[in-house]
């Protein structure tokens, strides 16, 4: 196979693995802010719901990096 | 594929690389969940320095108990004497 046919293909199979990892934690986010934010679910989600979701999900994604951070580092003194 | 039933080896390459990424990420994933679950209450503003400090603690400590449950056993297959009840020790009476 010509090589950037090749990498047009490579390309491709790292964007839908980029964005099956995004639907993932969307996913997750969603579950994880609906039980923090969402006691009584009433006829909408109203204004202090929704605001609350915003932090939720801003929080969420500072703890997913400090999180890989974290886990990096271990990794790194773990294998020298 | 350069030839029939030869893996091309920059093929190889992308696989192991992504599947290692793939690895890193979906642990990510599992750790951030748990200890969001354990660590933070309320979402607020910002992370504070307490959550923040029980994110990084909960992690390290996750790890921690992943490598003493794989140590345990491991010796414990190693030595049988100690650890596990045997089956022979699992007698009801």
């Amino acid at each position: 196979m010509d090589p950037s046919k090749r990498d047009d293909i490579l390309n491709q199979a790292r964007q839908e693995i980029a964005l099956a990892n995004a639907q993932m934690l969307l996913q997750t986010v969603a579950d994880k802010c609906f039980r923090k934010c969402v006691y009584k679910p009433g006829t909408s989600l109203d204004n202090s719901e929704q605001k609350c979701v915003a932090m939720c999900m801003d929080r969420y994604m500072d703890a997913w990096d400090l999180t890989a951070k974290t886990y990096a580092s271990r990794l790194q003194r773990e294998m020298s | 594929m350069a030839n029939k039933g030869m893996i091309d080896p920059s093929l190889q390459q992308f696989v192991m690389k992504e599947q290692q990424r793939q690895r890193f990420n979906h642990l990510v994933h599992e750790l951030t969940e748990k200890c969001w679950d354990k660590c933070v209450d309320k979402p607020s503003n910002k992370l504070d320095s307490r959550t923040s400090n029980c994110l990084g603690n909960c992690v390290e400590r996750f790890l921690d108990t992943a490598n003493f449950v794989n140590n345990r056993t491991m010796s414990n297959a190693r030595s049988p004497s100690s650890g596990f009840p045997q089956d022979s020790e699992m007698t009801l009476d």
